[in-house]
């Protein structure tokens, strides 16, 4: 918090705040530029785009940072600047233009629901019906050759019904040098096939994302927790696992250690309260 | 189990052609508290699994309750041998999402840093890996360097091991007057003192007959078990982060990947050791070319990223490590996913273990470097 030391941070908040707004929306065009060169050059246009919006860049969260101005009328100006800042600027567009994700396009058709490139960054979504086909495809597609699961982890989002889980998988290809993020959703309870057929690396990955939030994967040879303790009760990284929770019941069980009486309300912590 | 089998009939205790073989969590060889259970006949292993997390604190847990700048100190303490090659993925990370231009003189002295801490991580990984192979000796030469850095990175940082060495933007600190002098003096003693350690195990007979044909991993395989770093370099794929998608100032600078080509215990071994050698290259190119400047950009002091994800990596001592993070426009991350390469390194030991001796799984465990902290999380 205390971090950040930069000299004049503080001169004439009202005037930064103008300049706020625009470079947010020019930022979607570069953007754009980055995703149709592919992957393996976007630190170029990166470089060009931050150089582009380079002055004004810390602009989105200038309203954010002035929370203790001792003047009324910033204040007020705060208060309507509010809304621009937290949406920030874009960082995420369409790939409209690219060999690869137009031949995945057409061989899946609408499988593939979105396409899209975050700071040059390509993702794709899939249904989940065709996720462990298409994973099968970029592996040995001669144009995609993605020969290694860099990662693959999930997300959990509690608010959208139906969609609760993300399966993210980072895929890398050695020969092309290039990435690819792939997703598809899933909703509670639902489970995902899984992708160890074609990349034995993704074994403990998928083990952890079956520890963390409970997904299950369908054809996953091992699947067993690998953190946590065998019989740990809840999925820590959902969200409504709260985080300081400690399960005094499996403590007492294992370690004969007894301190804090258990309370079960605890753990029914809401996910809207994070903030 | 045993009561079963002989009321069956079946095999007793010393007819047993397989037992299984406990290893760890306190074993010495497993470099903290990793439990390998072995199956093994004989003294060869048949079956080999891992037991892991004894050392789980939830770092991705607590990182989607704490501001991007709180996050920054648990970073240190994954792979706590190389902390600030860590600080330097996850700071680039979300400089990336701000999209902040560091300082030039601050990113050289990244690379500075980040280089010293891959030489000092590969000292200490070539110390205990010939400790644990037979060779003590070595240990005793390698803390010797390793202490150097350490001094440097105290005076510098201000701890040796646990190093919050950047901050988002850039660096608390510049330099300090001595601190090009000191670097300097370390770079020239360094190849004599690689010479020395070569000379120890290079033509060692036990050296190579521990190490030499050990683990021998085919180059495809590596890539499918998703191996990185010097491990997946060592059985001659030539991918190295820095190379590859290069960050920060990498592209200023010229060296070499070098790569095995057996994929054995020797070949790593021969690996990490130009590794060495190669950052103390980069070292010398950045001192000389180091700019003068201000070393840290302009950041809001309440960093909120826009709405959106990134996935960075870097090329960590042990491998490639990663933060895939995901805003939602607040304060704190949504998500916060750690590639850590330890662990994901770790899950080719099994692999690698069947049909060689209990003896050699000491050897394959030292080869693959991990460090639980990071395996944990």
């Amino acid at each position: 918090m205390e971090d950040e030391t930069n000299q004049g941070a503080d001169k004439g908040p009202p005037v930064e705040k103008e300049d706020a707004a625009k470079p947010d929306i020019s930022l979607t065009k570069p953007a754009i530029e980055g995703a149709e060169t592919g992957q393996s050059a976007p630190a170029a246009s990166e470089k060009a785009q931050r150089e582009e919006s380079g002055a004004a860049k810390p602009s989105p969260p200038a309203a954010a940072e002035k929370p203790a101005p001792p003047k009324a009328v910033p204040a007020a100006g705060h208060k309507p600047a509010a809304p621009p800042a937290k949406k920030g600027p874009v960082i995420t567009v369409d790939i409209t233009d690219d060999a690869l994700i137009n031949r995945i396009r057409e061989r899946f058709g609408d499988a593939i629901t979105e396409a899209v490139a975050t700071l040059g960054q390509q993702i794709l979504r899939v249904k989940k019906e065709s996720y462990l086909e298409l994973c099968g495809f970029l592996h040995d597609d001669e144009e995609a050759l993605f020969d290694m699961c860099t990662d693959l982890t999930a997300i959990h989002w509690p608010e959208r019904a139906g969609q609760e889980f993300e399966v993210v998988i980072l895929l890398y290809s050695v020969p092309k040098n290039r990435r690819l993020r792939v997703k598809a959703s899933l909703s509670d309870g639902e489970a995902c096939p899984s992708v160890t057929p074609i990349w034995a690396g993704a074994n403990w990955m998928e083990r952890e994302v079956f520890d963390m939030f409970g997904i299950r994967f369908e054809g996953h040879p091992d699947l067993r927790r690998i953190l946590l303790p065998s019989d740990w009760p809840g999925h820590p990284l959902r969200k409504e696992y709260p985080i300081e929770y400690r399960d005094n019941e499996w403590t007492d069980k294992h370690l004969d250690y007894r301190e804090i009486e258990y309370d079960t309300s605890l753990i029914d912590v809401k996910y809207a309260e994070r903030r | 189990m045993q009561d079963q089998q002989l009321a069956k009939g079946q095999e007793t205790l010393f007819d047993a052609e397989e037992m299984v073989l406990n290893m760890g969590p306190q074993h010495p060889s497993t470099h903290g508290v990793l439990r390998v259970i072995l199956k093994l006949d004989g003294e060869t292993v048949v079956g080999l699994d891992c037991d892991i997390g004894f050392l789980h604190r939830g770092v991705e847990k607590i990182g989607e309750h704490d501001t991007y700048a709180m996050i920054t100190p648990y970073w240190d303490r994954l792979d706590y041998v190389a902390a600030v090659s860590n600080d330097l993925c996850y700071v680039e990370g979300v400089e990336k999402m701000l999209q902040v231009e560091v300082p030039k003189r601050a990113e050289y002295l990244r690379v500075i840093l980040t280089e010293l801490q891959r030489i000092a991580s590969h000292l200490l990984w070539l110390g205990t890996h010939a400790m644990d192979i037979g060779a003590v000796t070595v240990l005793l030469y390698c803390f010797r360097e390793r202490e150097e850095i350490l001094k440097i990175f105290e005076d510098f940082i201000g701890a040796r091991l646990t190093a919050h060495a950047f901050r988002i933007g850039g660096l608390w600190w510049d330099a300090y007057p001595e601190f090009e002098a000191r670097v300097r003096d370390f770079l020239k003693i360094l190849p004599s003192r690689i010479d020395e350690y070569e000379t120890l195990l290079n033509a060692n007979r036990i050296w190579l007959q521990r190490t030499v044909g050990i683990g021998i991993l085919p180059a495809e395989e590596a890539i499918n078990l998703s191996l990185t770093g010097p491990a997946l370099r060592g059985s001659g794929v030539k991918y190295d982060v820095r190379k590859a998608q290069p960050y920060s100032a990498y592209p200023d600078f010229n060296f070499e990947i070098p790569i095995g080509e057996n994929g054995d215990t020797y070949d790593r071994y021969l690996v990490r050791m130009e590794e060495m050698k190669q950052s103390a290259v980069i070292i010398e190119q950045a001192l000389d070319g180091l700019p003068e400047g201000p070393v840290m950009a302009k950041v809001p002091k309440i960093i909120k990223p826009p709405v959106g994800e990134i996935y960075h990596s870097i090329e960590g001592p042990k491998g490639e490590l990663g933060v895939f993070m995901v805003s939602d426009g607040t304060g704190k991350p949504y998500r916060m996913r750690i590639r850590p390469p330890s662990y994901i390194n770790l899950q080719s030991l099994k692999r690698m273990s069947i049909g060689h001796l209990v003896a050699d799984v000491v050897a394959l465990i030292g080869t693959l470097d991990i460090v639980l902290g990071e395996v944990d999380r």
